[in-house]
């Protein structure tokens, strides 16, 4: 070996050490990389593919499900009886030539049934297991939409497997949405709360008299302001005819179209209260005339009646519940506005019953009790309870668990499923509830004064809250199983 | 000695290196040097689901439309949102159809002009040939007798679920 030779190798050798000794450590960090954003996607791309498989499973049990309805069809047209009185004389007829079958001389008789019986054999033979597998497949006709060429494809068989499923459990729980979603600031959604309804007749011959503490205006049901109206101004409103509310007294008499509308000048405002003065409005309190809020008077043209309709946020609308008096224990009026602001939540976001009457929540006991801002100022404890517990709603998994809830029970609550039949509602299971079990009233007797013992059981609660120390979170988690409270504002 | 140590670790970290680096180009090979090949076989694939698409498609519909017990099945369910139902569905006026079912959807049914036939034991909604007014039956019958698992039968799932909280208003009442 020359010198020059070996120079250049001394020259070159420490750079090309360096060299792989970079691609070394480079070559590391470039494939780990790699892997942590392969990592980061393939959840995403296995619940696609998962997704396209049950698609594809879906778009299989609703053709099954029509393969089969045309077939039950056809049989029942071929098989079936007109009435169940030709069913059930056939079916005797069926065991009676059975009989004749195993002993001829015994039962001779009924030799001549044997096409009654030919048919009622193919009635049970054939029929009946095409009708019965039809009805187990009747679950699936609400997969219509997935009847698609699109998700009509083999390779989706091949997503069938646990690494997909896996990633797609993993994608859901990551992206997770809720129930719960309705924002609203820090008083929550708005509510809208049917507070009574008067007849054309009422609001003919007397008027509808309402005044405020603080400057509001009247809107039309198109947001349009008909005027100013200063504190403690009366404004009358009458039924004209065809759906049309007079509106005088604090402004020029004008006639508007089904829905007039009581607001605060400003939208911020949250200490304006109303006043009904008149029809007179009683209420088991006494105390219902007094609202936060906006109020509106509503022609409903289904139903032919005025409703009194209050518009606020649902947290003020806690502040006014006749549910309780709030003199029990702390803990449990805490449990209980909780229970009502979920019954609430869940009107808001679910409720269609009212729709045409134009409100979600009746103020009566059907519903909850409402009795509106008189009742909340000579209630200052469900006021205190609501504010330790704004916001919180009763979630289970992922949904708005509703809570039923009853005076008295007989010893035990009742599932949802024994008392109405659903197995929706899984935090409706039966629990013990020697506490809330009423002293002499039986079962009946609590159930015809409308105790359905399902959910929380409210003198249970209390008993439990009082006696017990246990605070609301514990209440509802023992009565109502699988449950959190959630922050739903 | 010293020497030879750091001979042989060097090569170690050499072999190792190029080792490692091998190994993930093997690994990755598809990604790095085919990505342009694998495209054009899926492109090629792709084209290939087209056609079978449409003769899935013909097939589908070929079922569906020559088939007149089938022809009710497909009644047009479009996304009612939150301003057709505070406008009572006015805006959905102009069509038939998509009016009823924006009724139905919001909760309207009050104002319903379709004819249900009566519901009793004997003669079910499942006979009613209409899939829709089949739907609106279902729901009927679930709201009347307080039962939500007749909402199971609601061909559209969005009335389905809406079947199911009604029931659920009515039981809890």
């Amino acid at each position: 070996m020359s010198l020059k030779e070996g120079n250049i190798k001394n020259i070159l050798r420490p750079k090309i050490l360096f060299f792989l000794i970079v691609l070394f450590l480079f070559g590391s960090f470039f494939g780990n990389a790699q892997a942590v954003t392969v990592d980061e996607e393939s959840d995403a791309t296995l619940y696609e593919k998962y997704e396209k498989y049950l698609k594809y499973e879906k778009r299989k049990k609703y053709r099954d499900y029509k393969e089969l309805r045309e077939k039950y069809k056809k049989y029942k047209k071929k098989y079936s009886f007109k009435s169940s009185t030709e069913r059930r004389q056939h079916k005797d007829a069926y065991k009676k030539y059975r009989k004749y079958k195993k002993n001829n001389n015994k039962y001779s008789q009924y030799a001549g049934l044997r096409d009654q019986y030919k048919k009622y054999k193919k009635y049970k033979s054939k029929y009946r297991p095409v009708r019965d597998k039809y009805r187990k497949y009747k679950k699936y006709k609400k997969y219509k939409k997935y009847n698609k060429a699109k998700y009509n494809k083999d390779k989706y068989k091949q997503y069938n497997t646990d690494k997909f499923k896996q990633g797609w459990i993993r994608y859901k729980l990551k992206n997770k949405t809720t129930q719960a979603d309705l924002g609203g600031g820090n008083l929550g959604p708005e509510i809208t709360v049917g507070l009574f309804k008067f007849s054309k007749d009422d609001l003919s011959g007397g008027s509808f008299r309402v005044k405020a503490n603080k400057n509001y205006v009247i809107k039309n049901m198109k947001g349009k302001v008909l005027g100013t109206i200063l504190a403690d101004t009366v404004t009358k409103v009458r039924y004209a005819s065809d759906g049309k509310l007079k509106v005088s007294n604090s402004i020029d008499d004008i006639l508007i179209d089904r829905e007039v509308v009581f607001e605060a000048v400003k939208a911020k405002e949250q200490n304006l209260i109303f006043e009904i003065i008149s029809p007179e409005i009683v209420c088991y309190s006494d105390n219902c005339n007094q609202y936060r809020g906006k109020l509106k008077l509503r022609y409903s043209p289904y139903s032919k009646k005025i409703w009194l309709i209050n518009v606020l946020p649902l947290e003020q609308y806690v502040w006014g519940m006749g549910e309780i008096t709030g003199t029990g224990d702390r803990d449990y009026n805490d449990t209980m506005t909780v229970a009502y602001r979920t019954y609430g939540y869940w009107k808001i976001k679910y409720s269609t019953k009212f729709v045409s009457e134009g409100f979600k929540v009746n103020a009566t006991p059907g519903n909850q009790l409402y009795f509106g801002y008189k009742w909340e100022a000579n209630h200052q404890r469900i006021k205190k309870a609501a504010h330790k517990t704004r916001g919180k709603i009763v979630m289970y998994d992922d949904r708005i668990a509703i809570v039923p809830y009853s005076s008295w029970t007989d010893g035990k609550t009742r599932s949802f499923e024994e008392k109405w039949g659903s197995d929706n509602f899984p935090w409706c299971r039966s629990v013990a509830d020697s506490y809330g079990k009423h002293p002499s009233k039986k079962y009946n007797q609590l159930q015809a004064e409308g105790n359905h013992m399902v959910g929380l059981s409210a003198h249970g609660a209390l008993y439990l809250a009082d006696k017990k120390n246990w605070e609301y979170n514990k209440i509802l988690k023992y009565y109502l199983k699988g449950i959190n409270l959630h922050q739903a504002y | 000695m010293i020497k030879f140590i750091l001979k042989f670790v060097t090569f170690l970290i050499v072999v190792g290196g190029l080792g490692y680096a091998s190994f993930y180009l093997w690994q990755h090979r598809y990604e790095h040097f085919f990505k342009g090949k694998e495209i054009k076989i899926q492109k090629n694939i792709d084209f290939k689901k087209d056609a079978n698409d449409n003769w899935n498609n013909q097939d589908d519909n070929g079922e569906n439309g020559g088939n007149n017990n089938y022809a009710d099945d497909d009644y047009f369910a479009p996304n009612i949102n939150q301003d057709d139902c505070r406008s009572e569905c006015r805006t959905r006026k102009s069509v038939p159809e998509e009016y009823e079912y924006c009724l139905e959807v919001c909760g309207l049914n009050e104002i319903r002009d379709i004819d249900i036939p009566e519901i009793d034991a004997d003669n079910g909604c499942g006979e009613i040939e209409n899939v829709f007014k089949q739907d609106v039956c279902w729901k009927e019958k679930a709201i009347k007798e307080k039962n939500d698992s007749y909402c199971e039968n609601i061909s559209d799932e969005k009335m389905s679920e809406i079947c199911k909280d009604r029931v659920l208003e009515e039981v809890i009442n």
